[in-house]
């Protein structure tokens, strides 16, 4: 307590141009220099998991895509394969081809936004203005395919809702084509800039003995040299017959966790291009759950596993035998970033660097409080 | 040493579930000792998340810790049950530093204890003065009802049933009209028939 | 979209009172009424908003605002405190947490002050109507001028909800913060129902005393 006894506390609050959503974080300071700091949050907190305990399985699908907000695609993937878990649904080969480029388009985009928020976090208001542009094209994309520019609504337990549009494939070849120019002008802008390298490495160093143990997850976890990644670790839909990379960095840093960033973004669109050689012409949409406002969960649990585009998002679902479902229980990456990792990252370190160590870390508040 | 075999040695019994997932039911005096043999010697050395389900009809709690190893390719998931009433844990956030935000969180949502634990306070909600909300005993149906009751309609408003009612029944007599006319033509077509095909013959 | 009746004049004008009188004396009336105009002509096409994302609505904020459905071009602008602010967007639902610092922040801005609510969940619930920690009439609280539907409106959506603000504003008519000071009681009374009694003191109506003190 001797360390804090001249410092200010202010809030780094709710309402503030330099965090990534609706939270607060606490901070003491000396002069500039932080000496402790303490995250609040529960200023978007709406209780999903008692809305979803009224619900049956068709209700509670339209609303968990809004769990996450930046990213809701992970979310569904999971909610569908959680149910499928326990009534022992099977889906076909289409079906898995659309969800897993589904996946990874989203992932693209989400990306994409990361990279307007770490710029603008540093005061690099050009990339912002470019980037979340060319997000918007893939947005386009997915209003084409589900209706929805982000809350698409689309993965449904049993397959997908809709078959792809004619000409759809052509179309996201044309966007990767394009995206494939533009990463190399981010490269130039961005990645290679003196400023960001002056002021990103060295900053925010996780320690890579404690980053397994304490569940850190994605592009932390990646830029300490650590090759993991639940899509080749607990395979789903189609990534164990698809080839692709894991890339990874030794440093730690802010910067690291940028160009780890920057290569999946690479290996995405390596993804999607494979998806559109093979995906199959013929094949079923759906599999019809009958009478689907009387479809009764088994009495079990089950435990799913995602790859989102900042980390491993784990799903806990649990049925009793009615239509409505038990409990569901959500653990998103940035609940252990948050606060765990977060609190003892911040200690003597910077105030101007704590929006861009949010940045970096990938810190969504929606999903820390559901 | 397999992990079946030596759960079967504590009495003890592993369900396999699919490809990676594992399950296993403990009580509740045996947890902490499991979950150590389970770090040190299978290598399950990541805490997950800790869950928890409200059984009100059997009055305990279930909670789940969910392990991975440090391969990141099986879970495991320990159950255990305890008592509603005096509903307490040990706390893990000596082995495992994101156990304190898990544990935190659900001794608000749910009203578990952890003794020991540094920060016991709010995480989600301010200034709640009711019961833990996601226990199956909380009715949030009431509760939204008596706080926040709905905006009023329009004054312009119809009434729902009415007016299917109206539409069905229009429905039917439009049905009903058409069959009349159908089967009015159909007798002035055959008033005309006959005397067509007597005059064929000739 | 809906707001105040329409048709609702602004009695003082931006002016206040006292400054009219002295224009009536001196038989410069016409003057008065003109600048008013060309005042309210300038303010229509510089709104600034405040730096505040609340809600799931946040996710269309960035968009609306970079290159490609530029809302510059209308004199919209972000910035980051409320004292520099003429809007607050509130993108979605409301925890009671957040409206909290909703109303703060909202009293911190300088008059003349605007809301925009997004999306159906402050109109009348939306899909959060069975949480126990979101609101549902959001007009209750604090007045809202400009609501525009849809989950999530789209960036050309709240572009057409400019407009109408800019409009509104142009032909003078009676704005929300205008509203809030002349039915303070009521708006504090259902503030205090909703969030328990725990509501900051007035920002501002305590300290000028504008209303006897007698609200905190």
């Amino acid at each position: 307590m001797n360390d804090l006894k001249n410092t200010i506390k202010i809030f780094h609050g709710p309402q503030h141009p330099g965090i990534t959503g609706n939270m607060s974080v606490e901070l003491d300071l000396l002069g500039e220099t932080i000496k402790r700091a303490r995250v609040h949050v529960g200023y978007l907190h709406r209780g999903f998991e008692k809305l979803v305990e009224r619900r049956t399985v068709v209700q509670a699908f339209t609303i968990v895509c809004r769990i996450c907000v930046p990213e809701p695609d992970p979310n569904e993937e999971n909610f569908a394969r959680a149910v499928e878990n326990l009534a022992g649904l099977e889906i076909s080969e289409k079906a898995k081809y659309i969800r897993t480029m589904v996946l990874e388009m989203q992932r693209l985009a989400n990306l994409f936004l990361w990279m307007g928020g770490q710029a603008g976090s540093i005061g690099l208001g050009l990339i912002p203005q470019w980037s979340v542009c060319d997000r918007d094209y893939m947005l386009d994309l997915f209003e084409e395919l589900t209706g929805g520019r982000v809350y698409h609504m689309y993965a449904f337990p049993g397959g997908v809702r809709r078959d792809l549009p004619d000409g759809f494939l052509d179309k996201l070849s044309d966007l990767l084509d394009y995206y494939e120019k533009r990463i190399i002008v981010y490269n130039n802008t961005f990645f290679d800039n003196v400023i960001f390298k002056k002021r990103a490495i060295g900053v925010g160093i996780v320690n890579r003995d404690e980053v397994l143990k304490n569940a850190y997850v994605g592009q932390t976890m990646r830029a300490c040299g650590i090759k993991k990644d639940v899509r080749k670790d607990m395979p789903y839909l189609m990534y164990d017959k698809l080839d692709f990379d894991i890339p990874i960095q030794q440093d730690g840093d802010v910067y690291a966790r940028a160009l780890v960033r920057r290569d999946e973004m690479i290996q995405s669109i390596r993804i999607l291009r494979q998806i559109i050689e093979q995906m199959p012409e013929e094949g079923d949409i759906l599999q019809k759950i009958q009478k689907h406002r009387k479809f009764k969960l088994p009495a079990d649990d089950t435990y799913v596993q995602t790859e989102s585009a900042r980390g491993a998002m784990s799903y806990y679902m649990a049925g009793d035998g009615s239509e409505k479902i038990r409990r569901m229980q959500v653990r998103g990456p940035s609940l252990v970033h948050a606060y765990t990792l977060l609190e003892k990252l911040l200690v003597d370190s910077e105030l101007a660097d704590v929006a861009m160590t949010m940045n970096s870390l990938g810190i969504c508040p929606p999903e820390i409080e559901r | 040493m397999d992990l079946a075999s030596k759960l079967e040695k504590l009495s003890l019994e592993l369900v396999q579930k699919n490809d990676y997932l594992y399950k296993v039911s403990v009580k509740i005096d045996q947890l902490e000792s499991l979950l150590l043999s389970f770090i040190n010697e299978f290598n399950y050395i990541t805490l997950d998340s800790i869950n928890c389900r409200d059984d009100l009809e059997d009055g305990l709690f279930t909670i789940t810790y969910c392990l991975q190893t440090e391969a990141r390719d099986h879970i495991v998931m320990v159950q255990t049950s305890i008592e509603r009433e005096t509903a307490s844990l040990p706390t893990m956030h000596t082995i495992w530093p994101q156990a304190e935000i898990m544990e935190r969180e659900m001794h608000e949502m749910f009203g578990v204890d952890f003794p020991g634990h540094p920060t016991l306070i709010d995480f989600a909600l301010e200034y709640w003065d009711n019961i833990p909300p996601l226990r199956r005993d909380f009715d949030t149906l009431e509760y939204v009802n008596s706080m926040n009751p709905f905006r009023g309609q329009r004054t312009d408003a119809l009434d729902t049933k009415e007016e299917m009612k109206k539409k069905r029944e229009a429905k039917k007599a439009a049905k009903l009209k058409a069959e009349q006319e159908a089967a009015a033509k159909a007798a002035q077509e055959e008033q005309n028939n006959p005397k067509q095909e007597v005059s064929g013959d000739e | 979209m809906f707001g105040l009746d329409k048709g609702d004049k602004m009695e003082s004008g931006f002016y206040g009172s006292s400054l009219k009188c002295k224009f009536e004396e001196s038989g410069l009336a016409n003057t008065h009424a003109i600048m008013e105009k060309a005042v309210r002509w300038f303010e229509s096409r510089s709104i600034f908003v405040v730096a505040y994302g609340t809600g799931c609505g946040a996710i269309e904020m960035p968009p609306t605002f970079t290159s490609r459905y530029d809302a510059e071009r209308m004199g919209v602008v972000g910035v980051a405190t409320p004292r520099q602010a003429d809007l607050i967007i509130l993108s979605g639902y409301l925890a009671y947490k957040t409206l909290r610092r909703v109303i703060r922040t909202y009293e911190q801005m300088q008059k003349p002050r605007y809301i925009m609510s997004l999306g159906s969940c402050p109109i009348n619930g939306g899909m959060y109507w069975d949480s126990y920690n979101t609101i549902k009439k959001l007009d209750d609280y604090i007045p809202v001028d400009v609501a525009v539907t849809g989950c999530m409106p789209r960036p050309e959506a709240v572009i057409d909800g400019f407009v109408l603000l800019q409009e509104r504003i142009r032909n003078g008519e009676k704005a929300g913060w205008e509203k809030y000071d002349e039915n303070l009681k009521f708006y504090k009374d259902n503030q205090k129902r909703v969030l328990g009694g725990h509501v900051d003191p007035a920002y501002e109506t305590d300290w000028y005393n504008l209303n006897g003190g007698g609200i905190a």
